[in-house]
Formats: C-alpha cells, sequence, structure tokens
C-alpha cells in the first residue's frame, strides 16, 4: 500500500519523508516517527495579507479587497455546519491553532488520539465557509480588541511602521491584521470571494508527522472531498513594487523606556517558490549570521560599547513576492547604531566575509537540521517550512553543500542596497520617565 | 556508585556527593542530546545578584575568554543550543544551565561530543574569566546595564508588568514579591568582588542538580558530571519551600493609568488547598476550565459571547498556591468583565460543571501527559518540576491521577479559591501618540 506515496529516505537520520499530489491538486507531505505520542497537522494556504488584488476563479476583472482580509477569513473558518471547529477539535482532545502571515495562512492541530477525526475537520476547510452577517459583526469586536493589543506593542508598531516606509505599493505596508477602518468595512461578499479565490485545496500543502500508518493515512485523506476537489484556485495578481522607498522613516511616542528602533531594507522581489528561493533564503540567514551574529566582530563591538544589548537581531525575509532585511534593536543611540551597521555592510561587500565564519554558521545548520526531526512537531515545522520553500526537506543537506564564501559574497553585494533603507524608531513619551521597576 | 542509583519517576537518580546529583533519562529515541544544570536557591536579598550572575557567566570562561568565544565553540558544536538564566519556581530562585547537541550516532565526532559539552557547562558555572581574581570591571558594568533596562522595560509588555504589580502588591512581605530578575535598588552593592564572592560561596553551598534525557550511559554521564562539576562543597544550604498566606478578609484593589489603548485586568486567588501533593489534578482540571485553555469559560464567555476581550485567560502557581487570571479587555469594561468573572468562579463552585467540560479536559490532560515523552525539554522540564515540588511522578501516575478526578473534587478546587487582590492597568488621557 506504500506504492502511493512517494517514499525518500535519508541514510543518515533514518527518517523517511513521503509525499503525494493529490487529484484536486492538494499536496500532502508526511514524516512518519513511529513511537512517538503526539501527532501535528499543518494546512497552509498560500494566500496571506499581502494578496489584495486577485481573480477569483472563472473571472476576468480582478477583485480588490480591503487590507486584513485574509486574517478576518481565518477567524471566520473555524464556525462550520457542524459547530465551532475550535470547540470540536477540544472534545476530541486535539488542540488547535491557526496564524496569517504577509504570504500564507497556517490551521494546526495536535492530538494524541482522534487523529483521523480531527483531521477530516481540518480538511473541511477547505470546503466552504459560514458567512453570517451577525457573526460577522461580532468578529468585528473581537478583530479590534487584538488591534487594540497590538497597538500598545511598541515592537509590532515600530515594525508595521518600517514596512510602510519600505514599500509604496505593496500590502507589507499594512499590518496583516488591517486597520480598525478596514476591519469595520469588511463585507460578507469580500470575504467569500478571498475564500473562492484561495482556499481550494490546489493552493494548500497539507503537513502531518507523528506515529501514523501510512497506508491508512493515505486511505483517509485520498477518501476526503478535499483530494478530488473539482475545479482550481483563483490567482493572486502581483504587484509592481517601485524600487525606491516610500520614506527615509518614522517616527513613534509610545510608553516605552527606552528607544526602539528598526532599520530596514527593501529587497528585490522574489519569485516563486523553488530551489532558487530557498538558496536565497538561505544564504541571506549566513550572511546576516556571519555580519551581525552573536559570534560576530560587529556585535563583540557593539555590545561591548552598550550600543546593543541582548534585544538586538537581524533577520531577513525572503518569501514568494516579499524580501526584507530588518535589523532591530533597543538602543540609546540609533544613530549610532545605523551608522556601525551600514559601516559593516559597506566593509563586507568590499573584503568579503570570512570563509571560517561561513563552515561554522554552515555547521550550525547542519546541526539545527538534525534537530528538526528531533520529535513530530519540530518535523512538521520543517516540512512546512520546506514546503513553503519548495525543496524537498532531505535535499536540504545538499543545499547547504552549496554554499560557498563566493557565494555569499555574492547574495551580499545585491542586497542590503543604502538607497533602498528606512528607518522606524519608538521613542519614550516626551517628559515622561516611565514607572520605575 | 551504581549501587547508589535508584528510580526517581521516569528518571534514573544517581546521588554524586553532598549537594550533587544526577537524574538521567536514557533515549534512543531522540537526535540530540539535552543537559540542564540547576543550581537551587531562594528567592530574597540576592535575587539581583543571582539575576546578574546568570548574564556574566555567559562573557567568558579562563579557556572561552568572551562571548565571542563561547559562541563561536557552540557553533563548532553543530551549533550546540546554549543559555544560561534565572528561573522563579514557588519561591525558589533557580540558577539554569541548559545544552543541548547532536547524539553521538549522528554526527562524525561521536562520543566526543559530550564531554565537550561537560567541560564547557562546568567551566560556565565555575571557572568564568577573571581579571585580578574577580569578574572583570568592565564587563560587571556593562551587565548591571543591561540588567537595570530589563527590569525596567518591563512596561512594554503590557500584560507582564500588570501581572508583575499584582504579585508585589498581593504578596507585599513575602519571597514570592520578588521580581524574577530582582531590584533596580541592589544593583549598586554589586561589585566585580561582591558578585565574585557570591558565585564562590552559591557552588560551594547550593544543591546542584544536572538533568539529561538523550542517549546517554548514566555511568559515563556520572563520571563526567563528578569531573566536571564536582568542585569542593561546604555544608548544602537546602532553600525552604514557599510560604502560605491566607487571602485579606476583604479583597485589595489597586490601579494605574498609563497611555495606553487596552486596558489589562490581572487578578490574584489563594488556593486553600493541598498543591502541591494530592490536589495537583483537580487544579489542573479547574484551571483548564476556568481560563487554562483555549475552550475554558473565560474564553468562550467573555472573548466569544461578549467580544470584550481579546487576550483572556489563567494560570497557576503550583508551588505558591495562587491561581492568576488576566485579560486584555476594551476600555471601560474592566467592572464588567470583573463581574463575569465572579460569576463564572461563582458557578463551578455552585457544582455547575457539565460532563462535556470534564471529559475535553481530562482528553486534554491526558494528551499533554502522554505526549511528556515525545520531547526531551518536556521530560526535563516536567521532571524538574517534580523535583521542585517533592512529589516525583511517573507518567503512568500521572495520567491514573487524572482518570480519578470527579467533578466534586474540580468544584472542592473551586470552593478553596479566595479572591486576595485585583489590579487594574488603565488608559490615561494624557500622553499618547
Amino acid at each position: 500500500m506504500d506504492t502511493a506515496w512517494e517514499t525518500r529516505r535519508s541514510e543518515r537520520t533514518g527518517e523517511a519523508v513521503l509525499t503525494k499530489v493529490f487529484p484536486s491538486g492538494l499536496r500532502v507531505h508526511v514524516l512518519p516517527k513511529p513511537g512517538f505520542q503526539r501527532k501535528i497537522c499543518l494546512l497552509v494556504f498560500r494566500y496571506g495579507s499581502l494578496h489584495g488584488r486577485f481573480l477569483p476563479p472563472g473571472h476576468t476583472t480582478p477583485v480588490e479587497s480591503p487590507p486584513g482580509v485574509a486574517h478576518f477569513l481565518e477567524h471566520r473558518i473555524f464556525q462550520r455546519e457542524e459547530g465551532d471547529a475550535f470547540y470540536r477539535f477540544a472534545s476530541l482532545g486535539a488542540s488547535s491553532n491557526a496564524g496569517t502571515s504577509y504570504t500564507n495562512t497556517v490551521y494546526y492541530f495536535s492530538c494524541v488520539e482522534n487523529f483521523y477525526e480531527a483531521l477530516a475537520i481540518l480538511l473541511s476547510f477547505t470546503q466552504g465557509v459560514l458567512l453570517d452577517p451577525r457573526d460577522v459583526e461580532r468578529e468585528k469586536d473581537i478583530i479590534e480588541e487584538e488591534i487594540r493589543g497590538f497597538r500598545d506593542n511598541p515592537g509590532a508598531m515600530a515594525y508595521e511602521r518600517l514596512m510602510a516606509c519600505l514599500f509604496q505599493e505593496s500590502r507589507v505596508r499594512f499590518d496583516i491584521v488591517g486597520t480598525p477602518e478596514s476591519v469595520r468595512a469588511t463585507t460578507c461578499e469580500q470575504l467569500r470571494a478571498a475564500f473562492d479565490t484561495f482556499y481550494h485545496p490546489g493552493n494548500a500543502e497539507l503537513v502531518v508527522s507523528g506515529d501514523l500508518e501510512p497506508a491508512v493515512l493515505y486511505e483517509s485523506i485520498a477518501g476526503h472531498p478535499a483530494a478530488s476537489a473539482p475545479g482550481s484556485p483563483g490567482k493572486a495578481l502581483p504587484v509592481e513594487e517601485p524600487f525606491h522607498v516610500a520614506s527615509r522613516g518614522a517616527r513613534l511616542h509610545m510608553l516605552v523606556h527606552r528607544p526602539k528602533f528598526l532599520l530596514g531594507f527593501k529587497e528585490d522581489t522574489p519569485g516563486a517558490p523553488g530551489p532558487a528561493l530557498a538558496l536565497r533564503q538561505t544564504e541571506s540567514m549566513i550572511t546576516l549570521s556571519a555580519l551581525f551574529g552573536r559570534a560576530s566582530d560587529f556585535y563583540r563591538r557593539a555590545y561591548g560599547e552598550g550600543l546593543v544589548d541582548e534585544s538586538f537581531s537581524a533577520h531577513s525575509t525572503v518569501e514568494p513576492g516579499l524580501a526584507t532585511t530588518v535589523f532591530s534593536a533597543d538602543t540609546d543611540d540609533p544613530e549610532a547604531l545605523a551608522g556601525r551597521i551600514f559601516r559593516t555592510l559597506d566593509h563586507a561587500k568590499r573584503e568579503g566575509v570570512d570563509p571560517g565564519d561561513v563552515e561554522r554558521l554552515l555547521k550550525r545548520s547542519r546541526g539545527r537540521y538534525l534537530r528538526s526531526f528531533n520529535h513530530p512537531e519540530s518535523a512538521s515545522f520543517a516540512l512546512l517550512q520546506s514546503a513553503l520553500q519548495g525543496v524537498h526537506l532531505l535535499d536540504v543537506p545538499d543545499l547547504l553543500d552549496r554554499i560557498t564564501p563566493e557565494g555569499i559574497a555574492q547574495r551580499l553585494g545585491s542586497s542590503c542596497d543604502p538607497a533602498r533603507h528606512a528607518r522606524s524608531v519608538v521613542l519614550p513619551l516626551p517628559g515622561r520617565a516611565g514607572p520605575g521597576g | 556508585m551504581a549501587s547508589k542509583r535508584r528510580p526517581s519517576g521516569e528518571f534514573l537518580h544517581t546521588p554524586l556527593a553532598e549537594g550533587l546529583d544526577l537524574h538521567v533519562r536514557t533515549t534512543q529515541r531522540f537526535k540530540t542530546i539535552s543537559l540542564q544544570a540547576v543550581l537551587a536557591s531562594e528567592l530574597g536579598a540576592d535575587a539581583t545578584k543571582l539575576a546578574l550572575l546568570s548574564m556574566l557567566l555567559k562573557r567568558g570562561t579562563r579557556r572561552l575568554p568572551s562571548h565571542q568565544a563561547q559562541t563561536r565553540f557552540l557553533e563548532n558544536l553543530y551549533g550546540a543550543g546554549f543559555d544560561v538564566d534565572v528561573q522563579k519556581r514557588g519561591e525558589f530562585h533557580l540558577l539554569v544551565a541548559r545544552l543541548s547537541h547532536p547524539a553521538p550516532a549522528f554526527v562524525d565526532e561521536g562520543e566526543t561530543l559530550l564531554e565537550e559539552s561537560l567541560r564547557f557547562l562546568g567551566e560556565c558555572l565555575s571557572d568564568p574569566r577573571l581579571v585580578n581574581g574577580v569578574f572583570p570591571a568592565d564587563v560587571v558594568e556593562q551587565e548591571k546595564t543591561n540588567l537595570r533596562r530589563a527590569i525596567q522595560s518591563l512596561v512594554n509588555h503590557r500584560e507582564q508588568y500588570a501581572l508583575e504589580k499584582l504579585i508585589r502588591t498581593m504578596c507585599r512581605g513575602e519571597r514570592f514579591a520578588v521580581y524574577e530578575y530582582g531590584r533596580l535598588e541592589d544593583l549598586d552593592d554589586a561589585s566585580p568582588a561582591a558578585l565574585h564572592r557570591f558565585q564562590r560561596r552559591l557552588l560551594r553551598t547550593r544543591p546542584l542538580t544536572l538533568l539529561a534525557c538523550g542517549a546517554v550511559d548514566p555511568d559515563r554521564l556520572a563520571a563526567l558530571a563528578e569531573t566536571h562539576l564536582g568542585w569542593t562543597r561546604d555544608t548544602i544550604e537546602v532553600p525552604p519551600v514557599a510560604e502560605r498566606r491566607r487571602a485579606p478578609a476583604a479583597p485589595r484593589r489597586e490601579e494605574e493609568a498609563f497611555p495606553m489603548e487596552q486596558e489589562w485586568i490581572v487578578r490574584g486567588y489563594r488556593i486553600d488547598a493541598d498543591v502541591p501533593g494530592p490536589d495537583d489534578a483537580a487544579l489542573l482540571f479547574f484551571n483548564g476550565i476556568l481560563g487554562g485553555f483555549a475552550f475554558s469559560r473565560l474564553f468562550k464567555q467573555i472573548r466569544e459571547h461578549e467580544g470584550l476581550a481579546y487576550d483572556i485567560g489563567s494560570h497557576t502557581e503550583r508551588l505558591k498556591g495562587l491561581l492568576l487570571v488576566s485579560a486584555g479587555v476594551q476600555p471601560g469594561s474592566a467592572d464588567k468583565v470583573l463581574s463575569r468573572i465572579d460569576g463564572i468562579v461563582e458557578d463551578l463552585r455552585g457544582g455547575n460543571v457539565t460532563a462535556e467540560e470534564m471529559e475535553g479536559a481530562r482528553n486534554r490532560l491526558l494528551a499533554e501527559v502522554r505526549s511528556l515523552h515525545d520531547s526531551p525539554e518536556m521530560m526535563i522540564a516536567s521532571h524538574k518540576s517534580g523535583l521542585l515540588a517533592g512529589r516525583v511522578r511517573t507518567v503512568a501516575e500521572m495520567e491514573e491521577a487524572i482518570r480519578a478526578v470527579a467533578p466534586g473534587d474540580v468544584t472542592r478546587l473551586a470552593s478553596s479559591l479566595r479572591l486576595d487582590t485585583t489590579f487594574l492597568l488603565r488608559p490615561a488621557r494624557t500622553g499618547g501618540s
């Protein structure tokens, strides 16, 4: 029965990965973990807050939806004919959750028993959405409360402002949850159009890990309407993002003790998932770790001088349709820190990076890759990540083997362009020392 | 040594010396070996020094004399995960050093990694970089600044801030009132020499427990622990268990106003039941049904039915016998939400617990307990928590206790709850963005 899956095995770790594309287009990735109790299942749609303009299936005129619709839909999808999916998962002993990012929406459950019942609930998310106008109105109160909490979060506010500076057209300008106004203005029709366009199983990846019999799992998925649904998903329309940033900087006063500072770069918009995207993602991560990681000369000096503390981070995002590099720190001297970051980048662009650093960081990456097989939870997130990158999880070691100091230098040369940077800072409220410790 | 070895829950316990204990769970399930060294003291006057020490131990040892050298060493150990931190557990204040690295079967270096990591752990704790026999003055100054900022930045996280203020109000005069990272006013006394004396005294007088989970041989680990953690010890001072007090006759209420959007309600109850102890399982049910699980009453009624809150829930401080509720609510709706919380607690006291809620909680708790075996970190955390509570259990024993809980136990637990303090963090009209 195993023949239904495409199976690959890793000699070194002894782990197997099973994959299959079902007739509806649903792509399934499985990492069996015999002997483990917990089973994890993730369903991800390639639909996030960026996708504000799209063609529903069969349409020729684009639909424009307000910011926050992907997140709003994520809240409403749990409402099913059979009752609230959240409570149905719970009554099976499964815990469930969901999250919307710029580029995708993930639904998750984790359980020890009743896996197949929970799987059926999860797959039903591809089958329809209930949009009762009264429930939709009440959901707006909950989302508004979520936004209020977000507006008290200095880190999140600084990030939102930074994105609004970096981008002119992309929906990344708005926070994922939208604004109170856009949420208030959202209609059932807009939610329906988004569902019809993006929640077709052909736009989804299903990831499973745990002690499951592959043949039984196969039959269970194959027997669900999600595996054989006719039709196809609609299409997100690309947004032409201009080269230059919208503005150089933003500042905001909030209840914080020290300035929270973000320095960001807009990077070239990446294309579709595949090995090139995965390589770029990994190279960008290694580059930032080599130059700005905890073992870097930059960090040693800046920490020693009190310019940064443990709050410092350097992070690259490389996803289909969105790429940024963002430095973040609580610091008393944002200007000095920005200058230091620019000088470090400039120096590395001229001199390259130390091959010893790259070698050490690759060893770290190999250790982390191995660690991701530790249990069903870590395995399922590693599978999800590789599915979204468009590479096979067992090809990740080969990907790491392809990374060289020369490739890193080249990557660095085409990123962190000073002409495309912006700053965002949250400053303490004027004339207010803030509460004591 | 093998003769002294005995089972302790899911682990094997080997007492190595007065003040040095090894707890090992040998298993081939994982790709990693996880280690945790726990040095136990009590919350109190030295809390700030302990927090500072946890930061200084990451600033270099004699052999790896900087944070950079330590980090590079760990990256070469296949990105071994490592951290030193302080943890507040009841009125215990723990210094915890964690390290995990690949199991020998999966890397070329094989068995040598375990020795490397034990040596690294031992050196971090006992052989830090010194200048003129004390911690380097510049490094101490930097970490004092960082700790000061960490304490002051608590306000950036409104819920955490509100919970800390609640505990400070509610537990005034108790050790538990001390913040995990200490007090600003104690920072001045922490000189390089005082910190070094403090570190030496800590190592000599406080019990150290090494917990390990993974493909390790207990005998080999015992020998490595004796070599690398077996420094000379004096009489060991075991920290006392948390004091219990009663709630005041009239519950307290305090508030504070800041320029912000959302209002936070936090409240603390004292639990007058046998926890940690025979009532542990009933407390898990009660807290889950009230606000600990995603499908709890607080979430269902206050968020889903009335849309008054987004974040709402409860958690327990079992070792101290407290239950805490927190909610981020619509400005102006605090009194409404508080009366809803009162109503839900009253309802549970009155015995109104449904069979569905009991089964939901039971399934969820059984799943949690069974899957402890799935993760080395969870195995270690659960065993550590059992050791601190003086009540180590096997997974089978925990399952049995969960199966035995009846609705009457939940009602009894609810009835033992005494409201102590409510703290409100409210939006002020002044300032703002």
